[in-house]
């Protein structure tokens, strides 16, 4: 996943924690052997990550797993929109409620 | 007289005239043509909401924001400022020189100058010039202090070659110790009033600097030991001007934070969370209520002669440690908690010390809401006092600041949150797979970065007061 910027995603070097509980992890990513809860979790992180070194599996792996994301995604948005937007009307007619008269 | 209770005659000063001015213009509308309700004034605590809502609501526009490349770009933008060799040499010969000179004015007109400290060129230079104005700088421009700090460049001069190899477990906790112990001498000391007072601790602590770079060597001392060399290396790392490979950069305000980092000392993240403490505490300690509650505390002790200044003393350093304490731990859960959200298995001071530099911004907002009124207010006597160094200023100058000041720093404060808030999705963009999991990992920081907000936004739009017993 070379952008055309060439921004690429830089491998954070973080460090993973020493007590890990096997059956928790659901997969390891093969090139850096970072542990992680879900399988989609791995996917994701081989495409953007290592987009050089995934094999073809891994490549298609990581487009379901973006694809799946993308329409949760979606729903996401969509309730970030009516959120911003609620709370901007809450805010309006606070101000219009303290501004205007005695009550708060 | 401390430094708080300067800001309180100040604050005092601006208060009367802008009584003086909202009554001038409230004769002026009654008189007018309009008759409808007049302006009112925004109650403090809607003020206090309003900025909480707005980092809340920037969390949610950020939340709309996904594309890593985009993020990446924007970021990363640079613009390479020609530094051709020679005028860099030249820039920080000058610049070293400088500060050097102002060292020595300092030193000087502290023994030299007038005991009135707001005509002491010593504690105008040190607490408007350097404290408020040089620091300001060091994060709205860039960091120039590895040229300008006049100690390194005596200990380059001196060429004390110190090799005595510097032990990796302290890592930065020496600096964070140096950081607390400066800030609660500023506090508790009358080193904001008292020139000769001033004086005497910046003659110990060039002996101390200098003795430290001759023992660890000065690249490790200032680097690493330091803790003003950190503070303005971290404060620069907000700036727009940053220094690059082939010299100088322009980025955006902040963006520097998201570059891979070179902090993972340990003791390192503690050092930013001290430095966000410290600033809130300065301004936390000269506010009426801070009183409240320490008078009833220190009255039985406060008259009690020197041991009962000493008492004094140590409850304020109780108060700062305790803080420290605090937001140590209220960040270390609020990183616990994105780690948890996004069920990751990084270790968890790996995730705090990935999403520290976000902080910094905080940091940096807090700095100039609270020290700009102060830096203009004196500006005009700290210009007259350069005028005259060693005395002979007699009427103290001041700049009065309009009434819609105290709006301005309230936004400094959101705006800083606002940096802050960015820089972690970025950072988070960065660690955690996907998008939803970046996004999810910040709901803990948000709650923590709104309290806060809400909070240093209800300490800035308090009136200064001096703190009591001190």
């Amino acid at each position: 996943m070379q952008s055309a910027t060439g921004a690429d995603r830089r491998e954070p070097a973080v460090d993973v924690e020493t007590a890990i509980d096997e059956d928790a992890v659901a997969a390891t990513c093969s090139h850096c052997g970072r542990p992680f809860a879900e399988t989609a979790a791995r996917d994701l992180h081989v495409g953007e990550v290592h987009p050089k070194a995934c094999s073809s599996a891994e490549r298609t792996a990581y487009e379901a797993a973006r694809e799946a994301e993308r329409e949760e995604l979606f729903y996401f948005h969509l309730r970030v929109v009516v959120a911003l937007g609620v709370l901007y009307a809450l805010t309006v007619l606070l101000y219009m409620v303290v501004l205007g008269s005695d009550i708060l | 007289m401390t430094f708080p209770t300067l800001l309180a005659v100040l604050a005092v000063l601006v208060a009367r005239w802008s009584v003086l001015a909202a009554l001038r213009s409230l004769v002026a509308h009654v008189g007018g043509l309009s008759d409808a309700a007049g302006a009112t004034q925004v109650p403090s605590w809607l003020t206090v909401v309003t900025g909480g809502v707005l980092v809340g609501a920037s969390f949610l526009f950020n939340s709309l924001l996904t594309d890593h490349e985009g993020i990446r770009a924007v970021n990363g933008w640079r613009a390479v400022l020609p530094s051709p060799a020679v005028l860099w040499r030249a820039g920080v010969t000058l610049l070293s020189a400088a500060g050097v000179a102002v060292l020595a004015l300092v030193l000087a007109a502290s023994v030299l100058g007038p005991s009135t400290p707001t005509t002491n060129l010593a504690i105008l230079v040190v607490w408007v010039g350097w404290w408020a104005g040089y620091a300001m700088s060091t994060y709205l421009v860039g960091n120039s202090w590895p040229a300008v700090n006049p100690w390194r460049t005596l200990a380059r001069v001196l060429q004390t070659s110190g090799n005595r190899s510097y032990p990796e477990r302290y890592g930065a906790w020496p600096s964070v110790a140096g950081l607390l112990a400066l800030v609660w001498v500023e506090v508790v000391s009358p080193l904001a009033a008292d020139p000769r007072a001033l004086g005497a601790l910046v003659a110990g602590y060039t002996v101390a600097t200098l003795a430290g770079a001759a023992r660890y060597g000065t690249d490790t001392w200032y680097g690493r030991i330091d803790p003003v060399s950190r503070v303005f290396r971290l404060y620069g790392r907000v700036a727009p001007v940053q220094r690059g490979q082939d010299g100088l950069q322009l980025r955006l305000p902040g963006a520097a934070l998201t570059d891979p980092g070179t902090d993972d000392e340990p003791g390192s993240t503690a050092f930013v969370v001290a430095l966000l403490w410290v600033t809130t505490f300065d301004g936390l300690v000269a506010t009426p209520a801070w009183n409240a509650l320490a008078g009833p505390l220190l009255s039985p002790v406060a008259g009690a002669g020197i041991v009962g200044g000493v008492l004094v003393a140590l409850f304020y350093l109780v108060a700062l440690l305790a803080g420290f304490g605090g937001f140590l731990l209220a960040y270390r859960f609020a990183a616990a908690r994105s780690r948890e959200r996004v069920d990751s298995f990084l270790a968890p001071s790996a995730v705090e010390r990935w999403f520290v530099p976000s902080l910094l911004p905080i940091a940096a907002g807090y700095h100039v809401a609270h020290f700009l009124g102060y830096f203009l207010t004196l500006s005009p006597a700290l210009v007259g006092v350069l005028a005259a160094p060693f005395g002979g200023v007699d009427a103290v100058q001041v700049a009065v600041l309009p009434a819609w000041f105290g709006t301005l720093q309230l936004a400094l404060v959101v705006l800083g949150h606002l940096l802050a808030v960015w820089v972690a999705h970025a950072l988070a963009m960065e660690l955690f797979p996907g998008v939803l999991r970046p996004i999810r990992s910040q709901y803990p920081f948000v709650v923590v970065m709104m309290v806060y907000t809400m909070t240093s936004a209800w300490v800035v739009g308090q009136p200064t007061v001096a703190p009591v017993y001190l």
